[in-house]
């Protein structure tokens, strides 16, 4: 067998093996998509792999009948927020755990690591506790703080990775160059951090528009549930919604595929950024 | 320009004490380096200096003003970094702009200013590019450039040929000695290459371990140096040194090591007849001969080092380990016996405190 045909075979083999692993990833899509345009044709078995008439009308139900706009708006502004506050906060803090190397910045950075060993299950009672006794149980806002506590930890660890590997030289270049503290870090070092930012970003609206858990326990009323809450409703007592349900989910996914396809450029700079060291 | 005035300058991270009393004045106009192994507090005088690093105890003059407490901003200063530390993010011609522009020059006068100085340096047809669009000399001078557009009080250079290659060294280190002799700006340049220090700066400075060991002319520090280590760090190849005792009287002196290599010694030298020294001799000092003659003595070549100009010859006799320059070609081959004579007015001896001992007028 010669070498060419040998490395075509192979190639062969590796592009038959990703497609068949992007095919397991992507079925689950297919079949939420599928079922979405399925319409009331899905009650029935065997189940169609093409949606026999496909239409709309699940999405119109979705749409129109309920309150899946409301929990989507809730959902965006829980994603936006958490995102904000984990932008703003995380580069302040990872800056300072970045070029200020004394002994309190290790121990914070060793804690802010250990907070990421518990999971949320465990706080979520006290976190339940303390915002009720604060006023911001079933509140949006509250889900924004109670989420952030938990990403900011991440992002913060994330983001001092791209400081570190900033050369401080270029910040003094530019305090030398007329600028304080404060502006080399706005005019020179953050823009070149802006990857990282960006990734922050990203980390911080996925995990908001994706948030389960702590929405469904820190909000009572369904106008203030976000919408992955909301999906659960579809499942009702006796019955499922199927077709209604996967049209939720479709447009649950949306905003978030094309917030990332948006960043996408960024994002993959901003990784492949972070996974090196000079 | 300006003086800087450099009085008791302290640094201590926490208990540890990295600059010692240290006590300088760099005249408006001089071109100083500042030379030393790693660690002997170089770069940190020079960064407490720009304002980069806090100052434990001393005071630090630029012109008529202690900026002791004074931002790096407001010291009317520019640096130019070992690593350049160009912004990446912006065109060559946007990093010369940017000291400009955050001292708020006119539009106008900055564009003017960075075409001056672009052409200068050579750097005209580059400033649209990004600085990892440039190779390490071309950067170097973006970084100069940067420096120069200010007209600064003061020029600080860290080490900023170290990480090009040797020959682009010796290029960059003409450029800048002929830039200085342009702009008269008073430079304070740090280096660990003598070298560099002995062809580029009027007066150098001497460090080791915090101390300011000594401050001179590049040839005083050369011809006289104060103390054992300035003698061992200045010249290339670096001086040889010799254990041994001055022995006899007026008239009649001699060097013997340990191992009877011995050497005459001038008459200047009577005082310390006697006594225990190091004698020091520079390899370019040693005459060379392939046959005995007065107060010549004979040693074994072991290893020669031939550049094309001149020859390096390691000698060996005994435990005594000399290395010796002798210009143009010779045929002294490793093996052979060879006959050697320190040239009296050269040699230097230094005390068991390691300080230089001066010889009689």
């Amino acid at each position: 067998m010669s070498t060419l045909f040998k490395n075509r075979l192979i190639n062969l083999v590796w592009i038959a093996v990703t497609l068949a692993f992007a095919a397991v990833v992507f079925f689950p899509y297919y079949w939420m998509f599928a079922s979405a345009l399925e319409g009331s044709s899905i009650y029935q078995f065997p189940p169609n792999l093409w949606p026999a008439e496909p239409n709309l009308d699940s999405f119109w139900t979705v749409i129109t009948g309920n309150q899946v706009p409301v929990w989507m708006k809730n959902s965006f502004f829980v994603a936006s927020t958490v995102s904000l506050f984990c932008a703003v906060i995380s580069i302040n803090g990872a800056y300072a755990l970045s070029r200020f190397k004394t002994g309190a910045t290790r121990f914070f950075t060793g804690i802010i690591l250990f907070t990421q060993m518990l999971p949320a299950a465990l706080i979520v009672v006290p976190l339940f506790v303390i915002f009720q006794q604060l006023g911001l149980y079933d509140s949006l806002t509250g889900v924004s703080i109670a989420l952030t506590s938990f990403i900011l930890p991440v992002s913060t660890w994330l983001l001092k990775g791209f400081f570190d590997q900033i050369p401080v030289e270029i910040e003094q270049q530019a305090m030398i160059d007329g600028c304080s503290r404060l502006g080399a870090f706005y005019r020179v070092t953050l823009p070149l951090a802006l990857p990282g930012l960006v990734v922050v970003i990203v980390l911080g609206f996925i995990a908001g528009w994706d948030e389960f858990f702590l929405a469904r326990t820190l909000t009572a009323s369904q106008d203030n549930w976000v919408l992955a809450v909301g999906l659960t409703s579809f499942q009702g007592e006796y019955t499922i919604e199927w077709n209604e349900m996967m049209a939720a989910a479709v447009i649950f996914t949306m905003p978030a595929l094309f917030f990332f396809m948006f960043v996408q450029r960024y994002l993959v700079a901003g990784l492949a950024a972070g996974g090196v060291k000079d | 320009m300006a003086q800087v005035k450099v009085s008791d300058l302290k640094k201590a991270y926490g208990a540890t004490e990295v600059l010692h009393n240290v006590s300088l004045v760099v005249e408006d106009g001089q071109f100083v380096a500042l030379v030393g192994p790693s660690g002997c507090g170089k770069s940190t005088m020079l960064r407490m200096i720009a304002g980069l690093e806090s100052i434990t105890g001393g005071e630090i003059e630029i012109g008529d003003d202690v900026v002791n407490d004074m931002q790096p901003k407001d010291r009317d200063i520019a640096m130019v970094f070992q690593n350049y530390a160009l912004y990446p993010n912006k065109t060559v011609k946007n990093n010369m702009a940017f000291p400009l522009r955050m001292n708020r020059v006119p539009r106008d006068q900055i564009e003017k200013k960075v075409a001056e100085v672009a052409e200068i340096l050579g750097l005209t047809e580059y400033l649209g590019r990004y600085p990892k669009q440039l190779s390490g000399g071309q950067r170097q001078r973006v970084a100069m450039g940067r420096a120069i557009v200010r007209d600064p009080k003061v020029f600080l250079f860290d080490e900023p040929l170290s990480n090009l290659d040797a020959k682009l060294r010796v290029k960059m280190r003409a450029e800048i000695k002929e830039l200085h002799q342009r702009l008269k700006t008073t430079t304070i340049f740090v280096t660990h290459d003598q070298v560099e220090a002995m062809t580029m700066a009027d007066k150098i400075v001497v460090m080791r371990d915090g101390n300011l060991e000594q401050f001179g002319d590049p040839l005083e520090l050369y011809d006289s140096p104060a103390n054992k280590f300035v003698a061992s760090f200045i010249g290339s190849p670096a001086m040889n040194f010799l254990e041994g005792k001055v022995e006899g009287k007026k008239g009649g002196l001699t060097f013997v090591t340990a191992a009877g290599l011995t050497f005459p010694v001038p008459d200047k030298y009577a005082a310390i007849a006697g006594q225990s020294v190091t004698l020091g001799i520079r390899p370019e000092h040693i005459e060379m001969e392939g046959e005995g003659s007065d107060g010549a003595v004979p040693i074994t070549v072991s290893v020669v080092e031939p550049t094309g100009s001149e020859a390096a010859f390691v000698l060996r006799s005994g435990p005594d380990e000399l290395v010796a320059v002798k210009r143009g070609r010779s045929n002294f081959a490793p093996g052979s016996t060879v006959w050697i004579r320190p040239e009296p007015d050269n040699m230097h001896f230094f005390g068991a405190d390691e300080q230089a001992i001066v010889p009689a007028a």
